[in-house]
């Protein structure tokens, strides 16, 4: 009686083709001289054929077509993003280099080439001021530019 | 191993998934996903949402794949996470709660009822018992899974899951036994 009970909790796992060599052989052994265990064992195999046989539902025919699209506009949407953040990185960074060169170039259009390569302050707040609110300007901008062109897409 | 092969090479190019790749990959997992979720939702209706859930997943995540693991256990974990998600919006229905108390000694005596409609009544036996089995019986003798695959979908150690498929051929065998004895079919 003990014996059954230990094997019991290996009947399920049997079916299931979840014991190693060793306890398979074990329960094989006692279920040859138990019939009761026989019959317990027999009806937890036809259970796992059962498992396996089982009637698929039906798929809706359109799930696929329909999951389909889903992905194609989520794969649009991954997209913008992408490219949303590389222009709005690349935008400010261009906005914060522009300082350097605009400083440069105002120098050369009022002072001479010369001076552009000299160091000076003349006009250095005005510049700097012009490239910080371009820097500033970057990121809305390219926002706004992103957001036209998703509107657009969603329209077509 | 080759149709494997042939699906992960697609997958792993999946940064330019254009609509023909996406149609393959789809048509190709489109039964056994769709199977596997009613099987644990129950309601086809809420396992629509969750297929089409699990796509969008995988098609943000694809970047993260990683093209040595199985992409079947990739794709089915995502739809098992997806799954509890909408368990959880279920009332009376969760994967953390129920594991079934078992009796010792379950009646035996099955055998004519289970060989005339054997997979009807193990389907039906099925949808009565706790997501977390039908989840692991379904994942095991469906979807022909190793014990560590189930593992890497549903995030339970190696033991757990055993203890899953056990407990679950065994309630589902009680199930099946208490509605052939109340149909007379015993």
């Amino acid at each position: 009686m003990k014996k059954c009970e230990e094997m019991g909790g290996l009947m399920a796992l049997s079916s299931a083709g979840l014991l190693d060599a060793v306890e398979e052989r074990e329960l094989r052994e006692h279920v040859h001289e138990c019939p009761g265990c026989a019959a317990q064992l027999q009806s937890f195999v036809a259970i796992a054929q059962g498992l396996g046989s089982m009637p698929s539902p039906a798929i809706p025919a359109d799930l696929a077509i329909r999951t389909q699209a889903r992905m194609a506009e989520e794969l649009t949407a991954c997209a913008d993003r992408r490219s949303g953040a590389v222009l709005a990185v690349a935008a400010t960074l261009i906005g914060w280099a522009s300082w350097f060169g605009i400083w440069d170039l105002y120098r050369g259009l009022t002072a001479g080439i010369d001076a552009m390569l000299r160091p000076g302050w003349p006009g250095l707040w005005a510049c700097g001021a012009i490239s910080i609110a371009l820097a500033f300007l970057a990121a809305p901008v390219t926002a706004a530019l992103v957001r036209a062109r998703r509107r657009e897409r969603s329209m077509v | 191993m080759i149709y494997q092969a042939v699906i992960d090479d697609e997958v792993m190019s999946a940064d330019r998934l254009d609509a023909a790749r996406l149609e393959a990959i789809v048509l190709r997992y489109q039964y056994r996903l769709y199977r596997y979720l009613v099987r644990l939702v129950r309601e086809p209706a809420a396992a629509e949402d969750v297929f089409q859930q699990t796509w969008l997943k995988a098609v943000r995540e694809i970047r993260r794949y990683d093209g040595r693991r199985s992409f079947d256990t990739w794709l089915f974990a995502i739809a098992h996470n997806a799954a509890v998600d909408q368990l959880r919006r279920t009332a009376g229905e969760s994967l953390e709660r129920q594991e079934l108390e078992l009796s010792s000694t379950a009646p035996d005596a099955l055998d004519l009822a289970m060989m005339a409609e054997r997979s009807t009544i193990v389907a039906a036996g099925m949808e009565a018992l706790p997501a977390l089995y039908r989840e692991a019986l379904a994942l095991r003798f469906e979807e022909g899974m190793k014990v560590e695959e189930i593992a890497e979908v549903t995030g339970a150690p190696l033991s757990t899951v055993k203890s899953r498929v056990q407990r679950g051929l065994e309630a589902l065998r009680r199930q099946i036994t208490s509605r052939c004895r109340k149909e007379d079919l015993l």
